[in-house]
């Protein structure tokens, strides 16, 4: 389990992060809702480990990750695994090195073995045919598959997903939910951090609405769209905003 | 205002040298002990040295031939041409042999690793790595430090080499020194001083291209434009190190050797 008590974070002179506490499990299905710059991506950045707090405690199954030695942290971290933003596959691997990479550095299965779950892991996310691409040549969708099945691979735990639909068209976002709710149903816990709505409404079985550091939300997608939370009822609806686009012309 | 802002300066400063002498302690620690990434090592060495032997050539030849028209013009009006090749070889050898080969890869060399590290660092894949399990400094610095220390010192031997050479086609064709005269002339003059310094330097160069842009291509932030910034900091940073610590080498040299 993740669990973060009471964690501040100061970057470049501004408090990003202010007295955030979460606790995700196995089974969990948690977004983290916010605009841009709320701090949602550092929140993920926070729980990896790295990035240290301020102040507060990130601990992984009960022990504070901050107190273990790197070696103890990387093989802890093993339980978890991220989908990143634009997916950051390796540029000088093929699509199937980047599946197939913690198999690879952990050296336990032979090269047969690790072939075989790269090409499961590629089949499953529909892109079997693309092994041997490299990811220049990939689209943003097939990307974000690339490194959901690379993340899958090592069968962690808990999956975080940083923007999973971002940049995607509807097809490939409705594609990548159902990846996300397949992770969920074979009983992983998920953390995903997102701006659409859509998205939270699909994947989300908590959430919860960080506005400029803090949690200002916390409950399931009902109690969202009904919350009299200033803050809330400006990220549902943003033109009940008053003052976010005054100013705003097209003319130059 | 004035002391927030000297305030802000130092404190970026000294985190930034804090940063660098931290991953240099730990690439210097993981660069003689295994496990060792055996492809990316032979990959960087292949990259860093060998594609780097034409620029290296060139240099080298052009300021043999350089060295020695100026050479020629300074020493005939004392009527000491015999001296020819004692002044390129110590020269050479001495300063800029290792001084012009290693500005010569921290521009080619120290640019493309900020530039690759950089872009990496801003598309998460540092970061991806790092949550896959494997350590950033073993597998990314490691590689491209052992191969700037290493084949620095070889690219410098080549230049050297080289520029002698070049020395020699200028004198050959625009005196009439005695071929034979201006390499006994050269190699006479050389002693073992002038080689240990020769290749000595060269090893000093290759720690400061290697750990330099390294460091600023794995911090760099803010997209394109911060990646452009990191590579141009890299550049000039490496080059002023160069300046700055062959005088330093240059005296401790010349205190020992005296």
């Amino acid at each position: 389990m993740i669990a973060l008590e009471n964690v501040h974070l100061t970057l470049s002179g501004r408090e990003i992060l202010r007295g955030v506490s979460l606790a995700v499990s196995p089974g969990d299905a948690l977004v983290i809702l916010g605009e841009s710059g709320s701090g949602k991506s550092t929140l993920l950045r926070v729980i990896l480990g790295l990035w240290k707090p301020d102040a507060g405690r990130v601990s992984l199954d009960g022990e504070d990750i901050h107190s273990l030695s790197e070696g103890e942290l990387t093989r802890r971290r093993k339980a978890l695994a991220v989908v990143f933003q634009g997916g950051a596959l390796f540029d000088s691997l093929t699509v199937g090195e980047n599946v197939g990479y913690r198999l690879f550095e952990e050296g336990v299965l032979s090269g047969t073995e690790i072939e075989n779950r790269v090409r499961e892991g590629l089949s499953a996310v529909g892109m079997e045919e693309a092994i041997d691409l490299y990811p220049a040549e990939l689209s943003g969708g097939m990307r974000k598959r690339a490194a959901f099945a690379r993340a899958v691979i090592g069968n962690p735990r808990i999956i975080l997903f940083d923007e999973p639909t971002a940049g995607l068209d509807p097809i490939a976002s409705h594609l990548v939910n159902e990846l996300i709710l397949r992770c969920q149903q074979s009983g992983k816990g998920t953390v995903v951090v997102t701006h659409d709505l859509e998205c939270a409404r699909r994947v989300g079985r908590r959430l919860m609405l960080i506005e400029g550091g803090q949690v200002v939300f916390d409950g399931n997608f009902q109690e969202l769209e009904s919350a009299d939370v200033p803050a809330v009822r400006c990220f549902l609806d943003p033109a009940t905003c008053a003052g976010t686009m005054q100013g705003v012309r097209c003319e130059t | 205002m004035v002391l927030a802002a000297v305030e802000i300066v130092l404190k970026r400063f000294f985190f930034a040298v804090d940063g660098y002498a931290r991953l240099t302690g730990r690439t210097l620690s993981r660069s003689f002990r295994p496990p060792f990434y055996l492809r990316e090592t032979v990959y960087q060495f292949d990259r860093i040295g060998v594609e780097s032997l034409f620029i290296v050539v060139l240099t080298g030849i052009f300021t043999g031939m350089v060295l020695a028209l100026q050479g020629v013009a300074l020493l005939t009006r004392f009527g000491a041409t015999s001296y020819l090749g004692s002044m390129i070889g110590a020269s050479i050898v001495r300063e800029l042999g290792p001084v012009l080969a290693a500005l010569m890869l921290a521009g080619r060399v120290g640019s493309s690793i900020t530039a690759e590290l950089g872009n990496m660092a801003i598309t998460e894949q540092i970061d991806a790595y790092t949550v896959e399990g494997t350590d950033v400094v073993r597998k990314l610095v490691v590689p491209r430090f052992l191969a700037c220390i290493l084949m620095l010192p070889l690219l410098t031997a080549l230049a050297d080499g080289i520029a002698l050479v070049g020395g020699f086609l200028i004198i050959s064709t625009s005196t009439d020194l005695n071929s034979a005269y201006y390499w006994r002339s050269v190699i006479e003059f050389l002693n073992l001083d002038d080689l240990a310094m020769g290749l000595t330097k060269p090893l000093v160069f290759g720690i400061l291209i290697a750990t330099i842009s390294c460091h600023l291509g794995l911090c760099a932030s803010g997209g394109a434009e911060g990646v452009g910034a990191a590579v141009k900091k890299s550049v000039v940073l490496a080059s002023i190190m160069i300046l700055v610590s062959d005088f330093f080498l240059t005296k401790v040299f010349l205190v020992i050797f005296s």
